[in-house]
């Protein structure tokens, strides 16, 4: 475990080090970086080096930490920007002409290009910025003035499950990291009840699997933990012993051998993380079914989600993003909701069907999302939460076939909203089809900096030594888009 | 005649290049001169003429580029003048040097050593002051001097003005925002010195007036206003300015100028008072740096162990919120774990800037200690059953920016006391008993006071 003390915290051993953590699977990194937000400690023997931190004197020169949580809402297989955010005028004009007459065509996906396909959609504008939005998301479109528009994202990759890992880790390669697990590293859990990482599972886990959600070489306590929508979301919830003392006697049991053992293995990352996750499981047991009972939230506010909903999908949408927000009540730290598995239609990515596919798809998750934001500006907590809306990449401008659309890793568009985020603001823009970015790309690595940045930290500062050398989430790259915070 | 003009031109503008050389070969000469001076070295006296040759050629050079550069016009007259002839002198002083040193005055004409030592001194006195005016010529007259700790520097007081700034009501658009603004990205051309174009920007009158072609600034009309037809064009455009690849004018910057022509190019009238929309004041917002200032601005020395140990120990989550300024925040998030006992927040109330206690059972007699408080830029009181009694005892919290009392069971009579709140920027009271109709009309009449009460379908 040596492998990865981090710099400029010698005074403090490894050993104290998990004393920290051990009390609010708090964060190995905090010590170290500026801008931190530091866990509470419960028991008196572990809180010393918290202290200690807390009265020491000036450090380096830090900036405000905007957002506390983020909310990830990942739209799995790549919405078409030029159907939703990002309007052109010029497709209509030129549709059912030859795409490649008009501008240089990349290789495609599926190597099936078509005919220029203008939007099935009419795009409007909404609210006092005056940001255009297409007729697929007219609850969304309420929102605008709350939402930072980015439409000059582009992703390095053209597939599905590399861009998927691009998007999450940083990395197109499976193996690294995940997002959330960086954001927990680097900032710790405000809650030891519920685990910092939280996947809300709608029902389709994006390709490349479980892979995205993972903790990559930092230690394990930090991936993501999988809540299934339905009755019980997490097996063996529901404690099997009746009687509550027996199974606190076993847990204590089983913790004097773990220890028995990590004191003669002198520390071991994977031993640690087990104990430390034996114990956040029981303690979830309680914890979770307290979560998602939603009988204490009223029935205006589960309207307002789309809970009362006749769409089966939307339904379920809508149950995931109002445990989102009880999620975020709860101060867990990073908080993704993948999208309902509606049968017929794989996710956003409509290479045939695109009306009714993306139409199916955007009845889901309109209402959910939009209730979403007004429920949790009401609350006040917009002001430390970061939502963020993305796919892994876009859609061609060009038909795939006759009615649908192939990847496009060149230009896609995506929203922040929240916490130090400027609403109302459109940054970037495409070329005169959407095709490809004209003007401030951001690339992946920009976004993951972004966010941090919004987090209070610096992407630059939050390493992890593997293998012989620092890792970042951002690698060696990432500028902070600060055109659109606040 | 253009032609000519042109290549002259062409040739002037090779000046601030050429003129290094002679600077560095002076500068060398007049070393190895001292070392010689110092101690003779019989290679040194070969190779001195050949230095003393080059730095006269290389001067001789830079002074004639230098004189077609000032043909161009747009030079400050004095200090051009003052340039030109040390310029050539200095040029002139080096032939002579060379002249000296390779041939050398017979030996009995008394002081000939002295000549040469005079020259050479008045050399190194010369090249200071030349490139001094040169530097002042092209740069500004300021640039030497602006970040010097000895001189009151401009760009110092570009700043000062900035931190005041503490809202829109108190920013003076042409004073803080157009002034500052050409200063940084026009003035190093169009100042008493340079005056490029004729254009003068350092006062009011000559934005106005603007400089040969036609005035600066019409108010209420930008499409006639020369200045801003300039920093609009097309980067590629040859009338662009700032011009020669200088770095133009922002975004932001652009935006603040045009509303400020459009609204009449007044010189003194506050920004508040224009009624920028919302998107012109998010652009002020962000120019004065506005919103994040005011915590960013204070901080306090570290909090004692022995207190926050009494903190943790009594169940709050304590956070650091940046490490330059000490400052906590404070969270204590029911309702499943009991009330804390919230005395021992006085403690640490001088770094006690953030306070969460949401949905714990707080009541208005607790509101009493944390009207104690008085650093606290942020408190979330919400879910919690708190009522108008409470109120006044925290409506003397003057740093307060965000306040959240959603789901509480005030009514219209707190709002009454809360207004009170000099720097309240957000009030969340949305789920209480306060009437809706009034609220909007408080937030319409309460610029700067943004009230969350009623969800917007």
């Amino acid at each position: 475990m040596s492998k990865h003390l981090p710099p400029n915290q010698k005074s403090l051993s490894r050993r104290e080090m998990l004393g920290i953590c051990k009390c609010g699977f708090g964060s190995l990194a905090m010590v170290s970086l500026f801008g931190s937000l530091l866990p509470s400690c419960s028991s008196p023997s572990d809180k010393s080096a918290l202290i200690d931190y807390l009265s020491r004197g000036p450090k380096a020169p830090g900036f405000l930490p905007r957002a506390k949580n983020i909310i990830f809402l990942y739209m799995d297989g790549g919405v078409s920007q030029v159907d939703s955010f990002d309007p052109k005028p010029r497709l209509e004009k030129e549709n059912g002409e030859d795409p490649s007459s008009k501008f240089k065509v990349d290789a495609t996906q599926f190597a099936n290009v078509g005919k220029i396909l203008k939007s099935p959609w009419s795009f409007k504008k909404y609210g006092e910025s005056g940001m255009e939005v297409s007729e697929l998301f007219p609850h969304i479109a309420t929102c605008v003035d709350d939402l930072a528009l980015i439409r000059s994202m582009v992703s390095n990759f053209p597939e599905h499950t590399n861009a998927n890992y691009f998007l999450h880790t940083g990395s197109g390669l499976q193996g690294r990291p995940s997002m959330g697990a960086w954001m927990n590293y680097g900032l710790g859990s405000e809650n030891n009840t519920l685990p910092g990482y939280v996947v809300l599972d709608g029902g389709l886990i994006p390709p490349g699997g479980l892979d995205n959600f993972k903790n990559g070489f930092l230690p394990a306590t930090y991936q993501a933990s999988i809540l299934r929508a339905g009755a019980e979301p997490i097996a063996n919830i529901k404690p099997i012993d009746s009687i509550a003392g027996i199974q606190d006697e076993k847990l204590a049991f089983l913790k004097k051998r773990d220890k028995h053992l990590l004191s003669s293995l002198e520390g071991a990352d994977e031993m640690e993380s087990a104990i430390s996750n034996y114990e956040l499981a029981y303690k979830m047991q309680s914890s979770i079914p307290e979560l998602t009972e939603f009988k204490s939230e009223s029935e205006a506010t589960k309207k307002l989600y789309g809970l009362d909903s006749e769409n089966p999908h939307t339904k379920s949408y809508a149950a995931q993003c109002l445990l989102a927000r009880r999620l975020v009540e709860r101060g867990v730290r990073f908080i993704e909701l993948t999208c309902p598995s509606i049968g017929g239609f794989d996710r956003w990515d409509q290479h045939a069907n695109l009306k009714t596919g993306h139409e199916s798809n955007a009845q889901a998750v309109d209402q959910p999302i939009a209730g979403l934001l007004k429920d949790l500006k009401m609350r006040g907590l917009l002001e430390e939460t970061l939502v963020v809306w993305s796919g892994e990449f876009g859609r061609t401008p060009f038909a795939q076939g006759q009615d649908g659309r192939d990847h496009n890793p060149s230009a896609f568009s995506m929203w922040m909203a929240g916490a130090g985020i400027k609403g109302g603001t459109i940054y970037g823009a495409t070329d005169e089809y959407g095709y490809r970015v004209v003007d401030k790309p951001v690339t992946i690595h920009d976004l993951h900096a972004t966010m941090l940045y919004l987090l209070g930290i610096d992407h630059k500062q939050l390493t992890f030594r593997f293998g012989g050398r620092d890792f970042r989430l951002t690698d060696v790259h990432g500028n902070v888009v600060k055109d659109i915070i606040s | 005649m253009q032609a000519t003009a042109d290549l002259t031109m062409f040739f002037g503008r090779f000046h601030p290049l050429f003129i290094h050389l002679p600077i560095g070969l002076l500068a060398f000469a007049i070393l190895m001169e001292l070392l010689q001076f110092l101690k003779p070295r019989e290679s040194f006296a070969k190779t001195i003429s050949l230095v003393w040759l080059t730095a006269a050629i290389s001067s001789i050079f830079s002074a004639t580029a230098g004189y077609f550069l000032s043909l161009g016009g747009g030079y400050e007259e004095s200090t051009l003048n003052l340039h030109k002839i040390s310029g050539i002198t200095l040029a002139v002083i080096a032939t002579c040097c060379y002249l000296l040193t390779a041939f050398p005055l017979p030996f009995f004409i008394k002081g000939s050593r002295m000549i040469r030592t005079i020259l050479i001194l008045s050399i190194s006195v010369l090249l200071i002051f030349t490139g001094h005016w040169g530097g002042s010529l092209t740069h500004g007259s300021n640039y030497l001097m602006e970040f010097s700790p000895l001189g009151e520097s401009g760009s110092q007081k570009n700043q000062a003005t900035h931190t005041k700034i503490s809202g829109l009501d108190s920013a003076d658009i042409f004073n803080d925002a157009v002034m500052p603004i050409l200063q940084s990205k026009c003035a190093s051309c169009h100042n008493k010195e340079k005056k490029k174009g004729g254009l003068l920007l350092t006062s009011y009158e000559e934005i106005l007036a603007g400089g040969k072609s036609r005035e600066g600034i019409i108010p209420g009309n930008t499409a006639t206003s020369e200045i801003f037809r300039r920093i609009t064009l097309p980067k590629e455009h040859k009338e662009f300015m700032p011009s020669d690849g200088k770095k133009p004018l922002t975004e932001a910057q652009i935006a603040i100028l045009e509303f400020w022509i459009e609204t009449g190019a007044h010189r003194n009238m506050t920004v508040a008072n224009l009624k920028p929309n919302k998107k012109i004041e998010n652009i002020f917002g962000d120019f004065f740096q506005l919103g994040r200032a005011a915590i960013l601005s204070y901080s306090a020395k570290p909090a004692s162990k022995k207190d926050l140990a009494a903190l943790i120990q009594e169940g709050f989550q304590v956070f650091a919120i940046n490490e330059s300024n000490n400052l906590l925040e404070v969270k204590f998030i029911g309702p499943s774990a009991t009330k804390p006992d919230l005395s021992v927040l006085e403690s640490v109330k001088d770094q006690l800037v953030w306070l969460q206690l949401s949905n714990c059972g707080i009541t208005d007699e607790d509101l009493k200690i944390i009207g104690n408080l008085p650093n606290l830029f942020k408190l979330n009181l919400n879910q919690n059953k708190i009522t108008d009694k409470g109120i006044p005892a925290i409506t003397g919290l003057n740093k307060l920016e965000l306040l959240n009392l959603y789901g509480t069971a005030i009514t219209d009579s707190s709002i009454n006391a809360l207004q009170n709140l000099t720097s309240l920027k957000k009030l969340y009271v949305w789920e209480t008993a306060v009437d809706t109709t009034r609220m909007e009309t408080i937030s319409k009449s309460k610029k700067g006071l943004e009230i969350i009460y009623k969800l917007v379908p």
